[in-house]
C-alpha cells in the first residue's frame, strides 16, 4: 500500500528543529513593561532604600530647596518629596490594580453569561452596563464617596462600578465570535457540558483580551484615584497618595513647582507606561490571531 | 442488516428576515446501516450539511422523528442526549477551526476521553493518545504542539483521532476533506477508509465532490433543494443514474 | 517564436522579504503565454503559483517582491514592455485595462454598498474608456448579457449580497472583461463554486476567449479544471516549474513523479481502487535549503544523484518540459 507511511527520508528532514523559535517581544512591549517593573520595585523598596520617613514631619526642614540631602526638597511639613512619591505610588499602584482586576474579573463573566446564556441574560447585562455607563463616573464615583467615606474599599467599589460595563461589552462580543468557531461545536458534539466549555474554550481564548482590557484600564483607575484623592474625598491625610500630594502643593505650584510636578510627573509616566503597554500587548495579539 | 441511525419525515427551516422562512430540510425519510459509509451529495444550500445536524441532534428538528439503534432522540434533553453523544462524532472541513488553537494535540485528544471518563488513570489516557496517534499516522512528538504548527492535513489528523477516541459507533466527516490539497486529500481518504475497517465504523460522509464519493462511499444519497432525490448504491448510482438531477450533476465534473 | 508571445516570464523570482532574511517563494520560473491560448498554472498551496500570477500585475501583497526576472509584456500597442521594472502608476497606465484578473471570492471581491452594474461601469470612466456615462451603462448591459446573466438590465441596479455565488462570478468576470483585455488572469477562478456552476462558467471562460481571441492564465489546483480549459499546463512544486507540456500531452504522459503522484491521487468516477495512491511525506518547509531536487525526499524513483544536483528543466519532447534526473535518462 502506497499511503502516507512515515518513511526514513522523513526523519532526515525533521532533525533541523522546527519551532525553535522564542518570542522575542519588540521594545515597544518591553520598554514600557521595564518602566513599570522598575517604579514597582522602587516603591516596594523604598522603605528600605530611603533614609526618610513618608509621614515623619521635620519642622526645622520646611520647604527646602532641591539638592543632595533631599533630591526633590521637602514640602511644607518638612517631608522629602521623592520618599513621599514612591510611598504614593503605592497606593496609587495598589489602588489601581485591585480595582482593575475585580472590573476584569466581573467583566468577564458579566460578558460570558451575556454571550453564552440565551437572550434573557445578554438583555439584562447589557442593561446593567448601559445604566452605569450612562452615568460619568466621575460624579457616580463622588456619590459613592460622599456616601460611604473616603475609604479604600469605596475607591474600589467605585472604580469597579465605573470600568465593569465597558469590559463586559468588549467580553460578550469577543466571546460571540469564538462560539462562532467550530471547536465550541465540537467539543459539544464531544458531549462536553456547557460549563466545561466556557472553562476549557472560552476562558483561555480570552486570556489575550482579558490582559489587553486590565493593562489599558489601570491607567484609568490610576487616574481616578489620584482625581478622587486631589478633590480630597479619595484617600485622606495623613495616607500619602499621588493626587493628595498635588493636592497639598497646589497652593505652592509658583514658588515651588517641583513639589507639584514631582507627583504629577509620577502620574504621568505611570498612565503612559501603561497605555503604551497595554497598545503594544494588543498589537501583538492581534497579529498572533 | 440493522440500521444504526433512522430518521422520519424530518423538516427544518430557518427564519432569514422578518416573516420569510427559508424549508432547508423538507421531509426526509432516511436509514444508515451499521458499517456502511453513507455519502450525502448536493450543492451547496441543499441541505446536506443541516440533514447532518439534524442527525447528530446538535440542532432540533421542527418536525419528525429519528431513532439511534431503536431508541427515539429527537425528543431528548440536551442533559438527556449526553449519553448518546459518545455515540457519534464529528470530523469538520475546516481544520483550522475546528481545534481550539489554545490547546495542545495532547489536551484536544484527551478532551472526549476525560470528559467520558473513559480510563480512571492520566497514565492510561496518555497511553491511548499515543495509540490513536499512531492510527491516524502522526508523530509522537506532536503531543506538545499546537494546531497552528500543522498543516492542514495533520490537523486533519487530530481531528480525526480526537474523534474515534471513544469509540464512536457513527463517524460524521462534514466536507472533512473539501478543504485540501489532493495529495493530502487522498491521503486523508485513505486513513479514514482505513479506520473505518480497522474500527468497524459507521460512517455519514457528506460532500460536494463527487468524485470523492465515489472513492469511499458504499450508498449515496444526492439531495437538492432540502430533499432527497435519489439514493442508491455507489456503483450503480454513477454508472446508471436515475435521476435527472444526477445525471446532471455528473455530467458537470470537470475533466470526467 | 517570440512574437507570438503575449507575455513571457523570464527566470521570475519572487521573494518574502523580511528584516533579517529573504525567503524565495518563487524560484526563477520561465512561463509564456502565447497570443490567444489558455495556460494552467496548478500546483498545491504554497507552491507559489498565486504569488506567480500577482506579480504579473503588481499586486503582491507588502511583504513580497519580486527579486529577480523579466516579466515581457509584448502589444501592438505598448510594444515590448517588462513590467517587473515598472512603477505600479505606470504599470496602471500602460496596461490597466490590457490584463485583468479574476479572484476566487466573489464576495469579498465586490463593494457590497455599490450595485454592480455601477462597480462594472467605474472601470470604464476610471481607465477613461468611455466617459459618456449613457454608453457606458450600455456598454456594462451589453458585457452582463455576454456572461449569461439574464435580464441584464434589471440585474444591473442589483446589489452584490441579491446575487448568488455563481452570478456573482459571473459579475467579476463580467468587470474583468469590459475593458476588452489582452490578458485574463483567474486565480482559482471556480474554487468556491459549485460544480454546475464550476461546469458554466469554465465554458464561460472559454467561450470569451476564443471569442475575443483573449488569453488567459488561470491558476488552480483543481487537474479537472485543467483538462477542460487549458492548451498548455505548467506544474509547479515549491516555488519551480517541473513539468510544462500540452494539456493532453501531460494526462497522457506525465513526465515527473509530483506530476505522476498528483494525477494519480485524485479519485474519478467510475475505477474504485481500494486505496487511493498517495505521495509520501508532507511537502516541505520553504525555508530549508536544499542543494538536491526539492522533490527528492518524497520520491520512489530517486537515484543518488537527486541528492547532490538540482535537476535543470529539460525538453523531452515536444513542448514537454521536464525537471528530472530520471527523465534524461541518467
Amino acid at each position: 500500500m502506497s499511503s502516507s507511511s512515515p518513511s526514513n527520508k522523513e526523519t532526515v528532514m525533521r532533525k533541523v528543529p522546527l519551532f525553535s523559535r522564542m518570542p522575542i517581544l519588540p521594545p515597544s512591549v518591553t520598554v514600557p513593561a521595564s518602566i513599570i517593573l522598575l517604579i514597582i520595585l522602587l516603591a516596594l523598596l523604598v522603605p528600605i532604600v530611603s533614609p526618610y520617613d513618608a509621614l515623619r514631619q521635620n519642622l526645622t526642614e520646611r520647604l527646602s530647596a532641591p539638592g543632595t540631602a533631599h533630591i526633590l526638597g521637602t514640602d511644607a511639613l518638612g517631608r522629602d518629596c521623592f520618599t513621599r512619591i514612591f510611598y504614593g505610588t503605592r497606593i496609587s499602584l495598589f489602588v489601581a490594580l485591585i480595582p482593575t482586576a475585580f472590573a476584569v474579573l466581573i467583566g468577564m463573566a458579566a460578558g460570558i453569561a451575556a454571550a453564552f446564556f440565551g437572550k434573557a441574560a445578554d438583555a439584562l447585562v447589557t442593561w446593567l452596563s448601559d445604566v452605569t455607563l450612562a452615568f460619568p463616573g466621575m460624579l457616580l464615583a463622588m456619590v459613592i464617596m460622599y456616601s460611604f467615606g473616603g475609604s479604600f474599599s469605596s475607591i474600589v467599589i467605585s472604580i469597579v462600578i465605573m470600568e465593569w460595563g465597558s469590559i463586559a461589552r468588549i467580553v460578550r462580543s469577543v466571546t460571540l465570535s469564538i462560539l462562532e468557531n467550530e471547536y465550541i461545536l465540537a467539543a459539544r458534539s464531544i458531549g462536553v457540558k456547557r460549563f466545561n466549555i466556557i472553562i476549557r474554550h472560552i476562558i483561555p481564548n480570552l486570556i489575550p483580551t482579558l490582559i489587553v482590557l486590565f493593562t489599558l484600564n489601570i491607567p484609568a483607575s490610576i487616574l481616578s484615584e489620584s482625581s478622587l484623592s486631589f478633590l480630597g474625598i479619595g484617600i485622606q491625610p495623613p495616607e500619602v497618595s499621588l493626587g493628595l500630594m498635588v493636592n497639598e502643593s497646589r497652593t505652592l505650584l509658583f514658588n515651588k513647582p517641583h513639589l507639584v510636578l514631582g507627583p504629577a510627573g509620577m502620574i504621568m509616566l505611570l498612565v503612559l507606561s501603561f497605555n503604551f503597554l497595554g497598545d503594544a500587548l494588543r498589537d501583538r495579539f492581534d497579529q498572533e490571531v | 442488516m440493522q440500521t444504526l441511525i433512522s430518521a422520519r419525515n424530518i423538516k427544518k427551516s430557518f427564519r432569514i428576515g422578518r416573516k420569510k422562512r427559508f424549508l432547508a430540510v423538507n421531509d426526509v425519510s432516511l436509514d444508515i446501516f451499521k458499517g456502511e459509509t453513507l455519502a450525502l451529495v448536493g450543492e451547496s444550500g441543499s441541505g446536506k450539511s443541516t440533514l447532518a445536524k439534524l442527525l447528530m441532534r446538535l440542532i432540533k428538528a421542527d418536525e419528525g422523528s429519528i431513532a439511534f439503534e431503536g431508541q427515539e432522540i429527537e425528543e431528548l434533553s440536551e442533559k438527556e442526549m449526553l449519553p448518546f453523544r459518545r455515540e457519534m462524532q464529528l470530523v469538520f472541513q475546516d481544520p483550522a477551526s475546528s481545534l481550539d488553537p489554545r490547546m495542545n494535540v495532547r489536551d484536544i485528544i484527551a478532551e472526549p476521553l476525560e470528559t467520558w471518563k473513559v480510563y480512571d488513570s492520566r497514565e492510561k489516557t496518555d497511553e491511548r493518545i499515543m495509540e490513536l496517534l499512531d492510527m491516524v499516522e502522526l508523530k509522537e512528538d506532536s503531543l506538545k504542539r499546537y494546531p497552528r504548527q500543522f498543516s492542514g492535513g495533520q490537523r486533519q489528523r487530530i481531528s480525526i483521532a480526537r474523534a474515534i477516541a471513544v469509540n464512536p459507533k457513527l463517524l460524521v466527516c462534514d466536507e472533512s476533506v473539501s478543504a485540501l490539497d489532493v495529495c493530502v486529500q487522498a491521503q486523508i481518504l485513505n486513513l479514514l477508509k482505513k479506520l473505518k475497517q480497522e474500527m468497524d465504523l459507521t460512517c455519514l460522509f457528506i460532500s460536494h465532490d463527487l468524485s470523492v464519493v465515489s472513492f469511499i462511499a458504499d450508498r449515496v444519497c444526492v439531495m437538492k433543494d432540502g430533499e432527497i432525490c435519489e439514493t442508491a448504491p455507489g456503483e450503480k448510482l454513477f454508472k446508471s443514474p436515475e435521476h435527472e438531477y444526477t445525471r446532471y450533476l455528473l455530467s458537470s465534473i470537470p475533466g470526467q | 517564436m517570440s512574437e507570438d508571445l503575449l507575455l513571457e516570464l523570464r527566470d521570475l523570482s519572487v521573494s518574502i522579504v523580511g528584516k533579517k532574511e529573504t525567503l524565495p517563494i518563487v524560484k526563477g520560473i520561465d512561463l509564456h503565454i502565447p497570443r490567444g491560448s489558455i495556460v494552467g498554472l496548478v500546483g498545491e498551496s504554497g507552491c507559489g503559483k498565486s504569488m506567480t500570477a500577482k506579480s504579473i500585475n503588481n499586486i503582491l501583497p507588502p511583504f513580497a517582491r519580486v527579486t529577480g526576472g523579466s516579466i515581457i509584456w509584448r502589444t501592438e500597442a505598448s510594444g515590448e514592455v517588462d513590467l517587473a521594472l515598472l512603477k505600479e502608476k505606470e504599470m496602471r497606465k500602460k496596461c490597466g485595462t490590457e490584463i485583468a484578473m479574476v479572484f476566487q471570492e466573489p464576495m469579498t471581491s465586490l463593494n457590497p454598498l455599490m450595485q454592480v452594474g455601477e462597480q462594472i461601469k467605474e472601470v470604464l470612466t476610471i481607465h477613461g474608456v468611455e466617459r459618456d456615462n449613457k454608453k457606458a451603462k450600455d456598454r456594462v448591459i451589453e458585457m452582463l448579457s455576454k456572461v449569461g446573466i439574464a435580464e441584464p438590465a434589471l440585474r444591473y441596479n442589483a446589489w452584490p449580497h441579491e446575487l448568488s455565488g455563481g452570478m456573482r462570478q459571473r459579475v467579476m468576470i463580467a468587470m474583468a472583461m469590459i475593458c476588452q483585455p489582452k490578458l485574463l488572469i483567474a486565480d482559482e477562478p471556480t474554487t468556491a463554486l459549485d460544480v454546475t456552476i464550476e461546469a458554466q462558467i469554465l465554458s464561460l471562460i472559454k467561450e470569451l476567449c476564443r471569442n475575443n481571441s483573449m488569453s488567459a492564465l488561470v491558476i488552480t489546483h483543481n487537474m479537472g479544471v485543467v483538462s477542460t480549459l487549458c492548451d498548455y499546463v505548467y506544474v509547479m512544486y515549491l516555488g519551480s516549474v517541473v513539468e510544462s507540456a500540452p494539456v493532453k500531452e501531460l494526462f497522457n504522459n506525465p513526465c515527473h513523479p509530483y506530476t505522476r503522484g498528483l494525477l494519480s491521487s485524485i479519485p474519478h468516477v467510475g475505477d474504485n481502487p481500494e486505496f487511493l495512491h498517495t505521495i509520501p511525506g508532507n511537502v516541505p518547509d520553504m525555508k530549508k535549503h536544499f542543494k538536491g531536487c526539492d522533490f527528492c525526499l518524497r520520491c520512489s524513483d530517486d537515484i543518488k544523484q537527486c541528492f547532490f544536483e538540482k535537476p535543470a528543466l529539460t525538453e523531452t519532447g515536444a513542448g514537454h518540459f521536464v525537471r528530472c534526473h530520471r527523465s534524461l535518462g541518467a
